[in-house]
């Protein structure tokens, strides 16, 4: 306002001022950096964490999940071979069984149940059944009923139950 | 900017007397945290002592006046006005004070002072400018800066500076008259037995009153003079009071004279120049 002469820019700082400023800015800049570096880290680290602990809970899931199939599938294996010895037996039961049936008589049908035998048949007389037959029925079961009719030509039809104690069932 | 709060400024504030006067404000936030005045014998003091503190700081604004006579205000901003009074346009430099009155000073001058110190001055204002600056009450008053070398006149009027004026002293020693009379004094001194101490002091201090009546007596001197050159030229109104802006220590006596032989009314006030110089620049750098 009153001066004949206006003022050169002044700077703000010395030069040595300015380096070290400098050098503290750099200082500060590194600083903040590692620490928005570090806490990036942590970030990511605790989100992968969180995710591990997630894919843990979930693999943990599965785990529960495939042991119960593990076990149906072992309660399904043993049934299965269950029913396969079952049938063996049942297989092994019914050749012995027709290994039984002498020549002269002709099976019409049989039933089999676990602990009896039902049997339908012909025989050209009643003694070709009860000599050739009966015996290893008996043999084998516990009880055993023969029912006979004649026939018009003078054969018999039968009809053979034979029981069985449950236990002894398929041995 | 808002670091430059936070940063130190030095205000230095230098003009020559019959000494080199110097005064280091250093400032911060506004608020002066150290200040440093000093006179020196020599320039080169001032130039080491002003190099000492540049090192220190960036922030430092230097600030003089210039106190030679090549320099005035003039009641207008207007060219013409300079015209008029045959002022040469293309040799000084002007500032305009609030688009109502200028000051101006020689180019010569100005480039004088740029050239006498070795560092940058930032801010150099006219003698006037302090006064200007501190003068409250600008009707038909008289405010007189002094100083040892020379007294600096401002007349206002209709809060206007309308008369300005640079008285330097012929000779601001005793006059001959005066010598003679000093040297009686001393020779009284000697034939006075050295046993009577209190006489001699009574003596000195009658020196003194002496040398002290000869800078007050040209102050009054030049102050007619002024004043005639005032009413003749300026105005016809009368002055109210005359404000005296002591730099000096000068004493009452100069009041009790101002009554006496101008009669009118005065008022001696300390005034700290240079802090008014530091206190233009603070202004100017805001």
């Amino acid at each position: 306002m009153y001066s004949f002469t206006k003022p050169k820019p002044k700077p703000l700082f010395k030069e040595d001022t300015k380096l070290w400023l400098i050098f503290y800015f750099i200082s500060i800049l590194l600083f903040v950096g590692f620490s928005v570096f570090l806490l990036l880290k942590a970030y990511f680290y605790n989100k992968d964490t969180q995710q591990i602990n997630k894919e843990t809970i979930y693999l943990k899931q599965k785990i529960l999940k495939l042991n119960t199939q593990k076990e149906l599938i072992f309660l399904q294996k043993t049934l299965y071979e269950n029913i396969q010895i079952k049938n063996s037996v049942i297989k092994t039961s019914i050749k012995n069984l027709l290994d039984l049936i002498p020549d002269p008589i002709t099976l019409d049908k049989f039933l089999l149940s676990q602990n009896k035998l039902i049997i339908y048949g012909i025989t050209p007389t009643k003694d070709v059944y009860n000599m050739l037959m009966l015996p290893p029925l008996e043999s084998i079961f516990e009880k055993t009923q023969t029912y006979f009719y004649q026939l018009p030509n003078g054969w018999y039809k039968f009809k053979s139950i034979n029981t069985i104690k449950a236990d002894n069932a398929y041995n | 900017m808002l670091i430059e709060k936070f940063i130190k400024k030095v205000f230095v504030s230098f003009y020559k007397d019959e000494n080199y006067k110097f005064l280091c404000e250093i400032k911060k936030q506004n608020k002066t945290i150290k200040e440093i005045k000093k006179e020196f014998e020599n320039k080169n003091e001032l130039i080491n002592e002003i190099n000492e503190i540049k090192e220190d700081y960036t922030q430092i604004f230097i600030s003089t006046i210039i106190t030679s006579i090549n320099q005035g205000i003039i009641p207008s901003c207007n060219k013409h006005e300079y015209k008029k009074r045959e002022i040469d346009i293309e040799n000084i430099k002007i500032v305009c004070i609030k688009n109502k009155y200028s000051f101006y000073v020689a180019l010569y001058e100005l480039l004088a002072i740029q050239k006498e110190y070795p560092f940058d001055i930032d801010f150099i204002y006219s003698i006037f400018a302090p006064i200007d600056n501190f003068a409250k009450k600008r009707d038909n008053y008289f405010y007189v800066l002094i100083l040892k070398e020379r007294i600096a006149i401002v007349g206002y009027k209709n809060e206007i500076p309308i008369f300005a004026d640079i008285i330097e002293f012929e000779n601001n020693e005793t006059t001959e008259d005066e010598e003679d009379l000093l040297e009686d004094i001393d020779l009284d001194i000697e034939e006075i037995s050295e046993d009577i101490e209190e006489e001699a002091e009574i003596i000195d201090t009658q020196k003194d009153d002496l040398k002290f009546t000869s800078i007050e007596n040209e102050i009054i001197k030049s102050l007619k003079n002024s004043i005639k050159e005032y009413y003749e030229n300026y105005t016809n109104d009368f002055l109210e009071k005359i404000i005296f802006l002591d730099t000096i220590s000068i004493g009452n006596n100069l009041k009790k004279l101002t009554e006496d032989e101008l009669l009118l009314e005065s008022e001696i006030i300390d005034f700290d120049l240079l802090k008014e110089i530091n206190l233009l620049s603070e202004r100017e750098n805001v």
